[in-house]
């Protein structure tokens, strides 16, 4: 090779070199680029919406899983279900590896240190599913999306203290969890400073709660009346009734459904079947946290016993009401109003048929009473404006004209979510006209004599 | 001229008996009393079935016999200056002349109804009670019993009457009050009742 071909041979290898070295170079500054949203960057190409698959669906499950814990109703998680119910779902193409202070924990990578998913710590934010994240089982998604939304969904003090995020996931997440476990949780984890330092935040979204998770039910009761202090005609000693209220219809919040009672009662006349009740109900309820529902019972005597049809509470009761009820943490307080139509009886005494006219009734009750634990202890006070009682027949008639009888008294229930159990008593407080619940006569409702004492038992689903 | 007074007289004697067969007083009209009650010391048995519907009832000095025709309101207008009697049968015979002293018969002065007790009238209300325990009546309208003349038959033989001519004009014509009366006895005196066929206690509308 002689100085020429020596001289294009060196100069080909400079050329080569220098070009290694410049493509060496522009791969070196291409490399981890800081962006200012806070991201490394390197997982930002390639995500596309997710609108299917494992990810939704496990959402749906997520979403599910909190409204029956009923995650709503506790300080701190007001937003978490509209957090994993709303928010935006992506798919990198590429998985990375865990790189940030906050994805150290076992909710964020896997053991090859690759991460599952991440979202900003803020309300609203998106969260990004990397691939590695659709080889999680069900549970584990669905651990995954209550995880993410909690960085979103808790007070801003601790949304990033990974450890606390964990606890909360766990306590929701784990197969035994309870409404009051997570809240339980959530009491002890959560700082005061930090639940104090929301309390004056508002978020966007405003979930209501489900108020009416099991809203049919049966049951059975017993009132025993108390022993009339006046000759009474027709005794009535105890009533049995069983009722079933099923709510087929309507939504969530908002469910329809109708009711049947039978009922037996015993008294001077032997024991007898009583009055069928046939009720239809609607649970209407609105954003204020109030529980309002709106009802009618038709309680049919003429399917009752013959000896109860010849009496003066032989008649068919229709009644109409309106209730509206709020729960408070420590306490609750219900009003209720109603309307009773008037009515006859036919009554045949000897040779004379005498006729039992009452006339409608407007009956007003407040019921209060505290939370504790799974007590409601309280009682009631209600009202009820009558426009009058009438007997006639043959030459006899009297007309008690509008007369009112004011009653009160205890309640006491122990209920969860499936049972309830519950003991009360009624007392004649105050009356115009000398009158007593005899002169309502309406056996199923207030029911007869000074009042009475009773028990329940019902179960929910 | 004879003729002529005699087709007077026939004319005459054919417009008393027309004009008195209509828009005239009732004569003889007998009511069975229906609303009957006893009412003994002691028992305040609202229901009790022994106290009506029965075929005797004993009265005595502890036990009141109430009576009333219901409706009596309704007919009171039709009868105009008619004679009232009740009429009441004994179940032993040998006890009319007892009975005649013993047993009188008052108008009742507070409405009562077939729950009434010796000591309520109806059970609604204050009103309810007697005032007087044994029934509320007017003492001064109280009349007895008399046995008829000429009895037609045997149970007419042991059968009293009483005038109530002035109950009548005094309180369902005057005031339409139709409280009844009040059976009292100062010895056991049995009479017969209302599910009696022919001699339940009735009374009697003559002119």
């Amino acid at each position: 090779m002689d100085n020429t071909e020596r001289f294009y041979v060196v100069l080909a290898m400079q050329v080569l070199l220098i070009t290694c070295l410049g493509w060496c170079s522009v791969g070196a500054l291409a490399a981890p680029t800081k962006i200012v949203t806070g991201n490394e960057g390197t997982d930002l190409e390639g995500a596309t919406p997710v609108k299917s698959g494992p990810i939704v669906s496990t959402r749906g499950a997520a979403t599910e899983w909190l409204k029956h814990l009923n995650v709503p109703g506790i300080e701190s998680l007001g937003s978490l279900l509209p957090e994993v119910e709303n928010s935006e779902l992506y798919l990198a193409k590429q998985d990375v590896q865990a790189t940030l202070p906050e994805e150290q924990g076992a909710h964020h990578q896997n053991l090859s240190g690759f991460v599952y998913a991440r979202t900003l710590a803020q309300p609203h934010a998106a969260t990004r599913f990397f691939p590695i994240a659709e080889k999680l089982d069900r549970d584990q998604l669905v651990a995954l999306h209550i995880h993410e939304a909690l960085h979103r969904a808790l007070p801003p003090l601790v949304r990033t203290e990974e450890a606390i995020v964990v606890k909360i996931t766990l306590a929701i997440t784990s197969p035994g969890a309870t409404h009051d476990g997570v809240r339980a949780t959530v009491a002890e984890t959560i700082p005061q400073e930090a639940l104090r330092a929301t309390s004056g935040m508002q978020t966007t979204w405003v979930y209501e709660m489900e108020h009416y998770k099991k809203p049919s039910s049966i049951g059975y009761k017993l009132r025993q009346f108390q022993a009339p202090n006046r000759p009474t005609q027709f005794r009535v000693d105890r009533l049995h009734a069983i009722h079933s209220d099923l709510y087929p219809f309507g939504g969530i919040n908002a469910p329809f459904g109708m009711g049947l009672e039978a009922s037996m009662f015993n008294g001077s006349q032997g024991t007898h079947v009583g009055p069928l009740g046939i009720s239809a109900k609607l649970r209407v309820w609105s954003y204020r946290g109030f529980d309002v529902g709106i009802w009618g019972i038709a309680a049919l005597n003429t399917l009752s016993a013959e000896e109860l049809n010849n009496s003066p509470y032989g008649r068919d009761v229709y009644t109409i009401g309106l209730s509206a009820r709020k729960d408070l943490r420590a306490f609750y307080i219900e009003n209720h109003l109603s309307l009773g139509f008037g009515g006859q009886a036919k009554e045949k005494i000897g040779l004379i048929e005498y006729k039992h006219e009452y006339g409608k009734v407007i009956n007003a009750r407040i019921r209060v009473g505290l939370k504790l634990w799974r007590f409601d202890l309280g009682g009631f006070g209600e009202m009820h404006l009558a426009d009058y009682m009438r007997v006639s027949g043959g030459a006899f008639q009297f007309d008690s004209g509008r007369y009112r009888i004011v009653s009160m008294g205890p309640e006491t229930t122990y209920v969860t979510e499936y049972i309830s159990v519950s003991f009360f008593g009624r007392f004649i407080a105050g009356t115009t006209k000398d009158a007593n619940f005899d002169y309502l006569g309406n056996l199923m409702g207030p029911g007869v004599s000074q009042g009475e004492i009773g028990a329940s038992v019902g179960v929910f689903f | 001229m004879r003729e002529l007074g005699q087709w007077l007289f026939l004319l005459f004697v054919l417009f008393c008996l027309f004009s008195c067969s209509i828009g005239g007083p009732i004569v003889n009209e007998v009511f069975s009393l229906d609303g009957i009650k006893l009412i003994s010391e002691g028992n305040e048995n609202l229901n009790d079935a022994g106290a009506l519907g029965q075929d005797l009832y004993e009265v005595a000095p502890n036990k009141h016999l109430l009576m009333r025709y219901e409706e009596m309101n309704e007919k009171a207008g039709g009868f105009g200056s008619s004679k009232l009697y009740l009429q009441l049968t004994l179940v032993e015979e040998n006890k009319v002349d007892a009975a005649k002293g013993s047993l009188k018969v008052c108008p009742v002065t507070r409405n009562w109804m077939l729950l009434a007790t010796w000591e309520l009238a109806h059970p609604f209300g204050p009103g309810g009670r007697w005032e007087n325990k044994g029934g509320d009546f007017d003492a001064v309208g109280c009349v007895k019993g008399k046995s008829y003349e000429k009895p037609q038959t045997k149970e007419e033989e042991r059968s009293l009457w009483f005038d109530l001519t002035q109950w009548f004009e005094d309180y369902p014509k005057a005031r339409s009050m139709n409280y009844g009366l009040i059976l009292l006895s100062d010895s056991p005196i049995q009479i017969l009742g209302e599910t009696s066929g022919t001699y339940s206690p009735r009374l009697n509308f003559s002119s």
